[in-house]
């Protein structure tokens, strides 16, 4: 698994101390901060792991602080903590998208159990960024008369057609084809669809 | 016991929502709660603002109606219901491709409870009794992702 940071934010130091030593007890790398300025400023977007905020800070508030962090496109997994058991906080929390919303106080393995879920959802997350980064680097690497073709053959249009609509022979169309899916390293037409379908997906975002 | 103190409460904010218009003629709803006392109340609070608000006692008289798919229908439920829960109606609709956006609400929630429903899929959570304000205001929100 790749390496992963888990950012332990609260005002609290003895609270801070706790989480950090658990989680460094279990082997995952962990880094305190004492209000959500210090973190947001410390924030590595290309790095994998979670955030555990306390709800209730001098400051940014933890669920400002979720806001602040999307808004600089950060898209960690957050778990909440809070000291209160307030269910309307807890909804407007996972309403904003939250992985979860613990209360305190909280059992060690709770704690454990939920930071390793969210861990691994990011890794998994980062993995497919990564996949997705290396489709797009490929597709960038294709001709321009490569990505005219590709344009049209996942659109499903045969080879003859392509060919018509480019003023070329049949012949040539097969070779820009056979370039095509060798560049894209696609085994077949349904994963080149797939690819250029998710790229497009993500790129129109 | 519950009834006595809700009812009263809900009559009360009744006065109050004609601010919180919500412009959703064209909501559908089902209404599954157990209370013949709540759910006069809230029917009272709904019906002349949505396109129909159909009402069951429990979600297996909900499942037992032929159902079919409608747009902007929108399933209000509480928790805590004789046989399955809401959660469990939810979740029951959804297998039957009738995934239903739907808002959940009860008497004494706890925040694991609250945490549950969302993560299975609800849309929002409702604490009663104080519900009609905060029912109102979910479905505005609800509307507003449909359009």
């Amino acid at each position: 698994m790749r390496r992963s940071t888990v950012y332990v934010v609260d005002d609290n130091a003895a609270v801070r101390d706790a989480l950090l030593t658990l989680l460094d007890s279990v082997g995952i790398e962990a880094l305190g901060f004492d209000s959500g300025e210090c973190f947001l400023e410390q924030l590595n977007p290309e790095r994998a792991g979670c955030a555990l905020l306390d709800v209730r800070m001098p400051g940014i508030c933890g669920l400002e602080l979720a806001r602040q962090m999307r808004k600089q496109k950060s898209e960690l997994p957050i778990v909440f903590i809070s000291a209160h058991g307030d269910v309307r906080l807890a909804v407007e929390a996972m309403r904003f998208g939250a992985e979860d919303f613990i209360e305190k106080p909280f059992r060690d393995q709770d704690i454990i159990d939920r930071v390793q879920r969210c861990i691994e959802l990011d890794c998994h997350r980062h993995e497919r960024l990564r996949e997705l980064h290396e489709v797009r680097q490929r597709l960038y690497a294709l001709t321009s008369r490569e990505q005219l073709v590709l344009e049209r053959i996942v659109r499903g249009e045969p080879n003859k057609e392509v060919a018509a609509a480019l003023n070329v022979s049949t012949r040539t169309i097969e070779s820009h084809r056979a370039h095509v899916m060798k560049k894209m390293r696609a085994p077949c037409l349904a994963t080149l669809v797939s690819m250029v379908t998710t790229v497009q997906m993500i790129e129109f975002d | 016991m519950t009834n006595v103190i809700i009812a009263p409460l809900i009559a009360g904010i009744l006065s109050t929502m004609s601010a919180n218009r919500i412009n959703d003629a064209r909501l559908a709803l089902y209404l599954v709660e157990p209370s013949a006392v709540i759910t006069e109340a809230l029917a009272t609070l709904l019906e002349d603002r949505v396109r129909s608000l159909d009402c069951f006692p429990s979600g297996e008289s909900l499942l037992s109606e032929g159902l079919i798919l409608a747009p902007r229908r929108i399933l209000i439920t509480e928790l805590n219901l004789p046989g399955m829960n809401g959660i469990d109606l939810m979740l029951a609709l959804e297998r039957q491709h009738l995934s239903t956006p739907t808002i959940i609400m009860t008497l004494g929630a706890n925040v694991s409870t609250a945490v549950q429903a969302i993560r299975q899929g609800a849309v929002d959570f409702v604490e009663k009794p104080c519900i009609a304000v905060e029912l109102l205001a979910s479905l505005c929100r609800i509307e507003a992702t449909l359009r």
